[in-house]
C-alpha cells in the first residue's frame, strides 16, 4: 500500500514539475532575448524529430536511417502547398505532416521484406535520393537555391518574428508529444514494442508484426514530418543544405544520448544536443570529435542513454509502458 | 568512348570491389557491419600520405607502415569498442561503428581540415594507348592489385582450412567457441584484416583523387551498393557488384546524363533491394523456426 | 514564503525594466562591437580563411588608434556552412552579443538565410566572402556585397574565354548546386545575347566525386576551343588532371573559389596546368610584389594558417570600406549613419582587388570585374584578356 503511494507521489510531482516547466517555457519570450527564444524553438523542433525517429529505432528496433528523408518531405510539403497552391497555414502545416506519415508508410512496406543492415542501407539510399530531388525540384521546389517561405497566418494571428513561431512550434510541441505518450501506453504502443523485441514471440502472442512494423514507419514519418513544416516555418526557407548525411547523424546522436526507445529520451537528447554546439561552437574540429566520444561512452557504459541513467537513479521515473530495461 | 568508359569503370570499379571486400569480410566473420568503413579507407589514405610526403619515406616502405599502423588501430578498436559490446544487439554495434567514424572524420579534419592534399602519382610510367583509349600506370596498379587481393582471399576462404573454419565460425561463435576456437582472437584478427584492405584501398587511391576528410562518406554508399548489387555478404559477389557498379555508372554517365551518375549507386540499391534483396549471387536468406 | 518570493521576482523585472536602453546597438564610448561568422568547421573549412585578412586589418586599424577613439572588437561565430547554424550564430550576435553591424558569410545559403531577418531590423551587413548574386538582388537596404558576385564571375569568364582568337565552340562543366547554377544561367545567358550562341556541351558533376571519366569524353567529343569550368577547389583540380590525362587539351577556365597556385599545387603536372586560366578577384598574386604590404599586414596583426594566400586576403576589401564608412558617419555613430556612409562610396581603391569599390542606393553590388591569374613564361600573370603568347 505504502509502495503504491509512493508511486503516486512520484507520479504527482513529475505532473507538477511539468506544469512549471512547461508555465516557464510558454513565458519565455517575456524575459529571453531573441536568441535563446530561437534556440527553445529548435529544440522543440529537434524534440520532434528524434521522438518521430525513435518509433523505428526505438520502438521497433531496427536501423532505419530515412529520418531526415522524412523531415525534408515535411519541410518542403508545408513549403511547395504554402507557395504554389495559394492554400492557408493550416493545410499547408497538415498536409506536410500527413505527407510524411505516407512516406513513412511507403518506406515501411518494402521494409517488412528486408532484413536489419539491408534496411539500413536501403533508408540511406532513400535519404540521398530524397535529398538529389530537392537539388533538382527546378520551379517546383527552389531547386539548389532552395524556397523562401510567405509569412503566415494562423487562426489570425501574424507568425512573424521568433516570439510569435515560437509559441506556435512550442504548442504543437507539446500536443505531439502527448499524442507520442498515449500511443507509447496504448495498444499499438506495446505492440510495436513487442514486435521489435520478438517478432517471433509476438506472432505466436496473435500480434500480427506486418501491420505493427508498417504502423511504426507511419508514426515515424508523421512526428518526422511535423518537425520539419515547423523547421520550415521557423527558418523561413528550406534549402537540400539543410538535409545532409551531418542531419541524419544528428538526430541518430539524439535519440541515443537522450535514451532509445523511451518518449522523454530523445526530447532530453534534443534538448542537450541543440543547447551544446552552442557553448562548443568555436572550438575548431572539436564537434565531430567531441561527439564522437560522447556517443562511444554512451555506448560501452550507458547504452541506455541519459534517460536510462536517470532511471537507474529513480526508479520512479521509469516509464510505465516500458518492461524491462535493455 | 564505348571502350574508355568500360576501362574506367573497371578500374574505378575495382575501388569498389576492394573496399566491398574488406567489409564483407568482416560481415561474413564477425557479423557486424562497419558503417564506419569509408572514413577507415579515408584514414588509411592520410597516414599514408603522412608517411609518404611528411616522413618522406619510399613508396614500399611507406605503404608498409601504413598497413602496420592501421592493423594496430584495428586492433585497439576491436579490443576496447567492439568486444565489450559485442554480445548486445547489433542496433548499438552499429551505432558504434558510427562513432567511430564521427572520430577518424573529426581528427583528420582538425589537423588537416583547412585544406585539401595532393598525393604524388604511385608510379611514372607513361599511360597505354590503346587505339583511342588511355589506360593510366594507375589505373593498371589499381585493376592488378585489387584482382591479386581478390584472388588470395577467395583462394584463402574457400579452399584452405583455416578459411573454413572461419566461415563456420561467424555463423556460430558459441558453436566455435565450442570445438574449440579462440573467438576473441579470431574477432580482433577479421578487424585487422578488414582495417588492412581499406588501409591498402586508401593507399591505392590516395594518387587518384585528392586527399579531404569527407572522401569516405561517398565510397561508403558505393560500397554498400556493391554490396548489395552482388549479393550481401557473398565475398564473390562484393568483387562481382563492384566491377559492375563501377561500369554501369560510367555508362549511365556516358550516354544517358551525367546528373544522373551521382545518385545512380542509390538507385541501384532501392531496386535491388525492392525487387530482388538476394542480389546477383546471394541467396535469400531462409529462417527457419 | 511563496508569496514574497513572487514579489521579489516581481520587483526586480520592474526595476530592470525602467533602465534606459542602449543608445545604438554594439557602440558604447570605447568599442564598435562587430560581429563575425564564417565556415569555421565542416566541409567547407577551408573558406573560413576569409576571417584572417579582415581581422588583421581590424586590429591594425586599432592598432592605429581605432575609429573615431573607439576600438573594433570582433565577435567571431561558425556558421558550418549551414543555414540553420548560420540563422543561430546570427540571432546570438545580434540578440546575446548586441553587435553593431555583421560582417560575415561565406557560404551564399547561410547568408539568404539571414538575409530577411537582418533586413527586417535594418542590421548593416557587410559580405565578407559569400559570391550568390541573389545576395544584391533583390537589393536590401542593409545588405552589401565588396566582392564580385557569381553573375560577375560568369560574365568575365565568358568574355575572357571569346576574347581569344577565332573562338566559337566553348563547352561547361559545372555543380548542379545553387552556387554552379548562379554562374551556369548568367553564363548561357551572355553567350546566347552578346555572342549569339550556345555551349557545345553542358555537363554536371557532383561535389565530391573523384571519378569523372564520362564528363571528359563528352567534353572531349564536342571538340571545344575553351573549356569552363564552374567547380568547388577540389573538384577543379579533379577536372585539370583528368582532362590532361583523357587528352583534353583545350585551355581550361577556372572560376572564383580555386585559387591559382593552390590548383597548381594540387594538381602537381606541369603539363596539364599550362592552358588554365583562374578567375580572381585581387590585384595581384599573395606572393607578388602588389600584394605584399598586405601579406606582411597578416604577419604584423593577424594569426595566419600556414601560408598566406588569395583566401586569406579576400576580405581586406570589405573591412576596408568598412572602416572607411565607420569613419565617415562621425563620432556620434548610429547604424542609419553608417548604411548611408556606405552609400556613398565610390570608385574607392581598396589596393588588394583588381577594380574599386562602388555603392549606391539602389546597386550594393560593389566590385563588377575581375581577372584571370594565369601563367605566362613561366611567370604568374593577371589577365584581363587573352594574352597573345598563349594557345
Amino acid at each position: 500500500m505504502s509502495d503504491m503511494s509512493k508511486k503516486n507521489a512520484g507520479g504527482r510531482i513529475g505532473l507538477v514539475v511539468t506544469l512549471l516547466v512547461l508555465l516557464l517555457l510558454f513565458a519565455a519570450p517575456k524575459f529571453a532575448n531573441g536568441y535563446v527564444v530561437y534556440i527553445l524553438a529548435m529544440m522543440c523542433i529537434n524534440a520532434m524529430m528524434a521522438t518521430g525517429f525513435n518509433f523505428v529505432i526505438g520502438f521497433l528496433g531496427q536501423l532505419v536511417f530515412a529520418n531526415t528523408a522524412f523531415f525534408g518531405i515535411g519541410a518542403y510539403t508545408y513549403g511547395i502547398v504554402l507557395v504554389h497552391t495559394g492554400l492557408p497555414f493550416p493545410v499547408a502545416f497538415l498536409a506536410a505532416c500527413l505527407a510524411g506519415g505516407i512516406a513513412g508508410l511507403i518506406v515501411g512496406l518494402p521494409a517488412l521484406r528486408l532484413t536489419g543492415f539491408q534496411l539500413a542501407i536501403v533508408t540511406l539510399a532513400f535519404n540521398e535520393l530524397m535529398r538529389w530531388v530537392y537539388l533538382h525540384s527546378g520551379a517546383v521546389g527552389g531547386g539548389a537555391s532552395g524556397m523562401e517561405m510567405p509569412d503566415a497566418q494562423f487562426l489570425g494571428i501574424e507568425l512573424i518574428g521568433d516570439r510569435s513561431k515560437y509559441i506556435f512550434i512550442l504548442a504543437v510541441t507539446v500536443i505531439a508529444l502527448w499524442m507520442v505518450r498515449n500511443i507509447a501506453r496504448s495498444t499499438v504502443g506495446r505492440a510495436i514494442v513487442s514486435v521489435g523485441a520478438s517478432e517471433l514471440a509476438a506472432a505466436s502472442l496473435t500480434i500480427p508484426p506486418v501491420r505493427y512494423k508498417i504502423a511504426a514507419f507511419g508514426l515515424s514519418g508523421f512526428f518526422t514530418a511535423i518537425g520539419g513544416a515547423m523547421f520550415a516555418l521557423l527558418l523561413g526557407r528550406v534549402s537540400p543544405e539543410s538535409f545532409s548525411l551531418g542531419q541524419l547523424l544528428l538526430g541518430f546522436a539524439m535519440v541515443m544520448v537522450g535514451g532509445m526507445g523511451t518518449v522523454v529520451g530523445p526530447v532530453l537528447g534534443a534538448i542537450l544536443l541543440t543547447a551544446a554546439p552552442e557553448f562548443l561552437r568555436n572550438i575548431a574540429g572539436a564537434e565531430e570529435i567531441l561527439y564522437s566520444f560522447l556517443l562511444i561512452g554512451l555506448l560501452l557504459f550507458m547504452p541506455s542513454g541519459l534517460f536510462g541513467g536517470l532511471c537507474a537513479l529513480f526508479p520512479s521515473l521509469r516509464e510505465r509502458h516500458l518492461g524491462a530495461t535493455p | 568512348m564505348l571502350g574508355q568508359l568500360i576501362l574506367s569503370g573497371i578500374s574505378q570499379g575495382a575501388i569498389y570491389a576492394l573496399v566491398a571486400l574488406g567489409m564483407t569480410v568482416l560481415y561474413r566473420t564477425t557479423a557486424v557491419l562497419n558503417f564506419g568503413y569509408g572514413d577507415t579507407f579515408m584514414l588509411g589514405a592520410f597516414v599514408f600520405y603522412v608517411f609518404l610526403k611528411i616522413a618522406g619515406m619510399p613508396f614500399a616502405l611507406a605503404a608498409l607502415m601504413t598497413i602496420a599502423v592501421m592493423i594496430i588501430v584495428g586492433l585497439l578498436i576491436e579490443r576496447l569498442l567492439i568486444r565489450p559490446i559485442a554480445a548486445r544487439p547489433h542496433l548499438l554495434i552499429a551505432m558504434m561503428t558510427i562513432a567511430i567514424s564521427y572520430m577518424f572524420r573529426g581528427a583528420t579534419r582538425m589537423i588537416w581540415g583547412r585544406d585539401v592534399q595532393p598525393m604524388p602519382a604511385l608510379f611514372d610510367f607513361p599511360p597505354i594507348f590503346i587505339g583511342d583509349m588511355v589506360l593510366t600506370s594507375q589505373n593498371v596498379v589499381i585493376m592488378v592489385a585489387a584482382a591479386l587481393l581478390v584472388i588470395l582471399f577467395f583462394s584463402f576462404f574457400n579452399y584452405s582450412s583455416l578459411g573454413k573454419l572461419m566461415q563456420a565460425a561467424s555463423h556460430s561463435p558459441r558453436g566455435a567457441a565450442l570445438i574449440g576456437v579462440n573467438v576473441p582472437l579470431f574477432s580482433a584478427c577479421m578487424w585487422a584484416l578488414s582495417v588492412a584492405i581499406a588501409a591498402i584501398a586508401g593507399i591505392l587511391v590516395a594518387p587518384v583523387t585528392l586527399l579531404y576528410p569527407d572522401m569516405g562518406a561517398a565510397t561508403l554508399l558505393k560500397a554498400f551498393a556493391a554490396m548489395t548489387l552482388g549479393g550481401f555478404g557473398n565475398l564473390g559477389g562484393a568483387v562481382l557488384g563492384g566491377v559492375v557498379l563501377g561500369i554501369s555508372e560510367q555508362l549511365c554517365g556516358g550516354y544517358i546524363s551525367t546528373s544522373f551518375m551521382d545518385i545512380f549507386p542509390y538507385l541501384v540499391i532501392l531496386v535491388v533491394l525492392l525487387v530482388y534483396p538476394a542480389g546477383m549471387l546471394g541467396r535469400a536468406e531462409i529462417t527457419r523456426v | 514564503m511563496f508569496k514574497w518570493k513572487v514579489s521579489a521576482v516581481a520587483i526586480a523585472l520592474a526595476a530592470l525594466s525602467t533602465l534606459p536602453a542602449r543608445a545604438e546597438p554594439g557602440v558604447d564610448k570605447d568599442t564598435i562591437k562587430i560581429g563575425m561568422f564564417a565556415p569555421m568547421t565542416g566541409t567547407s573549412a577551408i573558406f573560413g580563411r576569409y576571417t584572417i585578412g579582415v581581422r588583421a586589418y581590424y586590429n591594425m586599424i586599432n592598432a592605429q588608434g581605432g575609429v573615431n577613439g573607439r576600438k573594433i572588437e570582433v565577435v567571431l561565430e561558425d556558421d558550418a556552412c549551414n543555414p540553420a547554424t548560420a540563422v543561430a550564430a546570427t540571432k546570438r550576435l545580434v540578440s546575446q552579443e548586441g553587435v553593431f553591424a555583421v560582417h560575415a558569410g561565406v557560404c551564399t545559403a547561410a547568408v539568404m538565410a539571414v538575409k530577411k531577418e537582418l533586413q527586417r531590423e535594418n542590421v548593416p551587413f557587410m559580405n565578407l566572402g559569400a559570391a550568390g548574386a541573389s545576395l544584391v538582388d533583390p537589393i536590401a537596404s542593409n545588405l552589401f556585397s565588396p566582392l564580385p558576385n557569381t553573375t560577375t564571375v560568369a560574365q568575365t569568364m565568358v568574355n575572357f574565354a571569346m576574347s581569344r582568337p577565332n573562338t566559337t565552340r566553348l563547352a561547361i562543366i559545372s555543380h548542379p548546386d545553387d552556387w554552379g547554377k548562379s554562374q551556369l544561367d548568367p553564363a548561357i545567358q551572355l553567350l546566347k545575347d552578346k555572342y549569339k550562341i550556345e555551349f557545345v556541351e553542358n555537363v554536371t558533376m557532383e561535389r565530391g566525386a573523384t571519378d569523372i571519366t564520362p564528363q571528359i569524353l563528352k567534353l572531349r567529343a564536342a571538340k571545344p576551343d575553351v573549356v569552363v569550368t564552374f567547380l568547388y577547389p577540389t573538384e577543379t583540380a579533379i577536372f585539370v588532371r583528368s582532362a590532361h590525362k583523357y587528352g583534353l587539351d583545350a585551355p581550361l577556365l577556372g572560376c572564383f573559389g580555386a585559387p591559382y597556385e593552390d590548383t597548381v599545387r594540387r594538381v602537381d603536372d606541369p603539363e596539364a596546368t599550362k592552358n588554365l586560366y583562374i578567375f580572381h578577384a585581387l590585384g595581384g598574386s599573395p606572393d607578388g610584389p602588389e600584394l605584399a604590404k598586405w601579406v606582411d599586414m597578416i604577419k604584423k596583426y593577424g594569426s595566419p594558417d600556414g601560408a598566406i594566400g588569395e583566401y586569406d586576403l579576400s576580405g581586406i576589401g570589405g573591412a576596408q570600406v568598412m572602416v572607411e564608412a565607420l569613419k565617415k558617419a562621425g563620432p556620434d555613430l548610429t547604424r542609419e549613419k553608417f548604411i548611408d556612409a556606405l552609400n556613398a562610396i565610390k570608385n574607392f581603391d581598396t589596393g588588394v582587388l583588381s577594380a574599386p569599390i562602388s555603392f549606391s542606393v539602389d546597386d550594393h553590388a560593389g566590385v563588377k570585374s575581375g581577372e584571370m591569374m594565369t601563367s605566362v613564361d613561366g611567370k604568374l600573370a593577371s589577365v584581363k584578356t587573352w594574352p597573345s603568347q598563349k594557345k
